[in-house]
């Protein structure tokens, strides 16, 4: 991490955030008119787009179809344009691959999908430009896409990036935070209940400091599950406006 | 390519709708639908541009980077195309699934470009046979509605439209090695001249009569369309026949009657605003009335009835986040 400081002396980090505090959060539901379900969120920079069809009939073959529940399948794409320097292909590199397979573990831990046996249920997630905490946003991305398309759920499903330096946790970590490498810890939770539906961290960090990061990723998740509530409110009453009731 | 599953009822009901000047959605045959552009939408490019045409959706992002000048072509930079069809579009896109497409319409792209005039390929050379511009422009479908073909033309004549490229100087020392300085000033750019950029008419045969900007059922309908590449002057730069059926040259020479009209139009009305364009909502004034517009201003343009109120921002990202 040398040259950079990541966080000053008085506390305030690279792009003037304080410790604990999100990039701003904005997002809209309902973006696209062919798809059961759609969202597109915007934290900091990171812009991500998330589709949902279904829950539908098992497309391809039968033999994927399950008796007891409904086959949550995902797709992480990246736009070749969102990174800075450019990708060579949005999706089918091995880093896509592992997110859309979090992605599917993630949700089939919130979606109620014994509801729908023999059924499908897509969800695509588009990163349109990345810069820092893709998986959290397309797992909230992917939330408010789920609840448009009125699939039904446990709970919201809100992540969280969170870094460790000089002895702090960092909430939602930025590109250049990520960058210089040091743990960083991806937390999707389920805010109602404070269930954990995916954690993972990279690097090392002391045993003894994974608990303050782990309660950082945890707030800023819930701080996220406020900021969504939020969205998923006005949606539903301008669709009612709409609708005239 | 996506598609819909029509009945031979439907069929029916819109080729004979056709046959009448009617169509679904209330059109006339040769009429547009509301188009909506935006640029400057992805930061981290060097241009990008946001197309809704109607609910086909595209996204445009231009990156600028260096490369070595083709060997056949030393003093001139050059364009490379890619086309993802993402699943967000249609779940028949999910793995490779839209590949076959995306390398059609990338193709078709670099067909449209394969000639001096579109863009000035010589102001993206640095240094003959060692170094150049490449602009790597990347479409990513969001949602496919029909007429693909003519949305994205506009989206990329946008995002080169919106295109800026670092100005770069070559210093050569005594030894004759050669150093590249990038200018200190960010706003030290070169754009892109796009007035030769053409857009794609696709004339889509439906019953005995063409329609243009087709929407997907209309397309479900049409055995073969005729895909016109033009530039604001008139000139066309390609012409391809694409769908599955066959069409008879008279057709041919016939669809191509429209383009002229239009074009014509195009060259004498560049630069006016379309809401005072005497021809009012017509098919032809479309490529030129978008993309003509002012350095840096973007504004929305819409062709059918009732979109008089053109300038407002609306639709696109910002309205997504409420911006």
């Amino acid at each position: 991490m040398a040259g950079l400081e990541l966080l000053s002396d008085q506390g305030y980090r690279v792009d003037g955030r304080r410790a604990g505090e999100l990039r701003k959060i904005q997002a809209r539901m309902g973006v696209f008119a062919q798809a059961d379900g759609s969202a597109y969120i915007e934290q900091g920079n990171t812009k991500a787009l998330a589709v949902v069809y279904g829950p539908h009939e098992i497309r391809g073959s039968r033999a994927r179809a399950l008796p007891d529940r409904a086959l949550v399948n995902c797709q992480y794409s990246s736009a070749t344009f969102s990174t800075g320097e450019r990708k060579r292909r949005p999706h089918g590199d091995r880093k896509s691959c592992e997110m859309g397979l979090q992605l599917r573990q993630t949700f089939e831990a919130a979606i109620l999908t014994q509801l729908h046996p023999r059924s499908q249920i897509d969800i695509y997630v588009q990163v349109l430009q990345a810069d820092g905490g893709t998986y959290a946003a397309c797992v909230n991305a992917a939330t408010l896409a789920v609840l448009d398309a009125g699939i039904p759920m446990r709970d919201f499903v809100c992540a969280c990036s969170a870094g460790f330096v000089d002895g702090t946790a960092l909430a939602d970590l930025s590109h250049v935070e990520e960058a210089a490498g040091g743990p960083q810890l991806a937390l999707a939770l389920l805010p109602a209940s404070g269930q954990i539906a995916l954690l993972e961290m990279d690097a090392r960090l002391h045993e003894d400091h994974l608990e303050q990061v782990l309660e950082a990723a945890a707030q800023a998740a819930q701080d996220v599950h406020i900021l969504l509530d939020r969205v998923v409110r006005q949606h539903v009453r301008e669709a009612s406006i709409l609708l005239g009731d | 390519m996506a598609s819909v599953a029509l009945s031979e009822a439907e069929k029916v009901y819109i080729m004979h709708g056709v046959q009448e000047d009617l169509r679904v959605d209330g059109r006339g045959c040769e009429d547009y639908r509301c188009v909506e552009v935006e640029t400057d939408v992805v930061s981290n490019t060097s241009g990008s541009a946001r197309v809704k045409l109607g609910h086909t959706d595209i996204l445009v992002g231009v990156k600028a980077e260096m490369g070595m000048p083709k060997l056949e072509k030393p003093n001139e930079g050059y364009l490379e195309f890619f086309v993802d069809c993402s699943a967000n579009a249609t779940p028949e896109f999910e793995g490779r699934g839209g590949d076959d497409l995306g390398t059609e319409i990338a193709n078709t792209l670099y067909r449209i470009f394969n000639n001096k005039s579109s863009v000035d390929l010589k102001t993206l050379c640095i240094s003959a046979r060692e170094h150049c511009w490449v602009l790597y422009v990347d479409v990513l479908l969001l949602e496919c509605d029909g007429n693909l073909f003519d949305a994205i033309s506009i989206a990329v004549k946008a995002a080169l439209f919106n295109t800026r490229i670092p100005r770069v100087r070559v210093l050569e020392d005594e030894e004759g090695s050669k150093d590249i300085e990038l200018s200190d000033d960010p706003y030290d750019c070169i754009r892109l001249s796009v007035e030769n950029v053409p857009c794609i008419v696709t004339l889509c045969k439906i019953g005995y009569r063409h329609v243009v900007d087709a929407t997907l059922q209309e397309e479900a309908c049409s055995l073969a369309s005729l895909l016109v590449s033009v530039t604001s002057k008139g000139v066309v730069t390609c012409l391809r026949k694409v769908g599955k059926g066959s069409l008879d040259p008279e057709s041919i020479f016939e669809m191509m009657e429209v383009r002229p009209w239009f074009c014509g139009w195009c060259g004498d009305l560049a630069g006016t605003p379309a809401a005072s364009c005497p021809l009012g909502y017509t098919v032809g004034i479309l490529p030129i009335h978008i993309l003509d517009f002012k350095p840096g201003a973007w504004r929305t343009v819409g062709l059918s009835q009732g979109s008089a109120d053109l300038t407002r921002r609306v639709g696109g990202w910002r309205l997504w986040t409420g911006r």
